[in-house]
């Protein structure tokens, strides 16, 4: 690669550094399509450094405040649920891409479950990247077949719990829920929203 | 010969209800080049070069024994490498 890249394995001083600066083959891979695309003109390289810029400022946070601005505000989430997508660019969250967003309401009855069976579909602009349990085969294969077993496993490290007969709904890509707007009495919106982020961590 | 029946039933993304292990919750922050490669996937959306379902094909397209051993990133950008060498220049 370089006339640096001679035998380093005796020297233990900065050999691991050597060894993680080196790129991977799937990494030049990137590098190589990406450049070439560049050269023949398809698009600009700022072009990826703003969606990388994009990417980033995506968090859960951002879907927290669309759920608390629905606990709080009825006719915000009576246009939410008819038009997931506006609702959420009414609280300046932008769209990057084509997406129809849905908005699913939990009630006491109905517990809604999304999954992408087929690959990793998910509400990006809204939440940000998935987490990786959501694009492995554990998840993708059994939420829609054993949802409560699934919901159980989730529910040893959080604290999304199922009252007993709550139909579960798994639903497929392209779809987003929001959490029970039922509240305790003496819970607030924003209690709520502690709540919500420690279940979407 | 119907042994080999759910190879054409299932292609290797459509695992929606087969049987799989307990979910795993470990999590890894993405390294700068699956960074690059996801903001690529998105680029190369906007400019309508490759779209979400040819990105999904190009990943069937790989194959079982592919889609099982590559990561996630590694699955996408061999699909895009695939695909793009199959586009008119």
């Amino acid at each position: 690669m370089s006339e640096h890249d001679h035998n380093h394995d005796n020297d233990h001083s900065h050999a691991e550094i050597v060894h993680a600066a080196r790129p991977g083959y799937y990494d030049i891979m990137e590098t190589a399509v990406r450049e070439l695309l560049i050269e023949k003109h398809l698009f600009g390289p700022e072009e990826i450094r703003r969606q990388i810029e994009v990417l980033d400022s995506r968090t859960p946070a951002l879907g927290a405040k669309v759920v608390a601005r629905a606990w709080i505000d009825r006719e915000f989430r009576l246009r939410l649920l008819a038009d997931g997508r506006a609702g959420c660019e009414e609280l300046g969250i932008t769209f990057y891409d084509d997406t129809q967003l849905i908005v699913l309401e939990n009630t006491d009855a109905v517990h809604n479950l999304i999954v992408c069976t087929l690959c990793s579909c998910y509400p990006r602009p809204v939440l940000g990247l998935p987490p990786d349990w959501y694009k492995l085969k554990a998840y993708r294969s059994r939420a829609v077949y054993e949802p409560r077993a699934v919901l159980a496993e989730f529910a040893r490290t959080s604290r999304t719990t199922l009252r007993s007969g709550s139909a579960i709904r798994p639903r497929s890509f392209g779809i987003w829920f929001y959490p029970n707007v039922r509240t305790a009495p003496n819970t607030t919106a924003r209690s709520n929203l502690r709540r919500l982020s420690r279940a979407t961590r | 010969m119907t042994e080999t029946k759910h190879l054409l039933n299932r292609l290797p993304n459509d695992i929606g209800g087969l049987p799989a292990d307990p979910i795993q919750r470990t999590e890894h922050e993405l390294e700068p080049w699956e960074k690059r490669c996801h903001a690529l996937a998105d680029v190369l959306d906007f400019h309508k070069i490759i779209n979400t379902e040819e990105k999904r094909r190009g990943v069937e397209a790989l194959g079982a024994e592919m889609v099982g051993k590559l990561s996630y990133y590694e699955r996408w950008i061999a699909a895009f490498a695939n695909i793009l060498s199959k586009k008119p220049s």
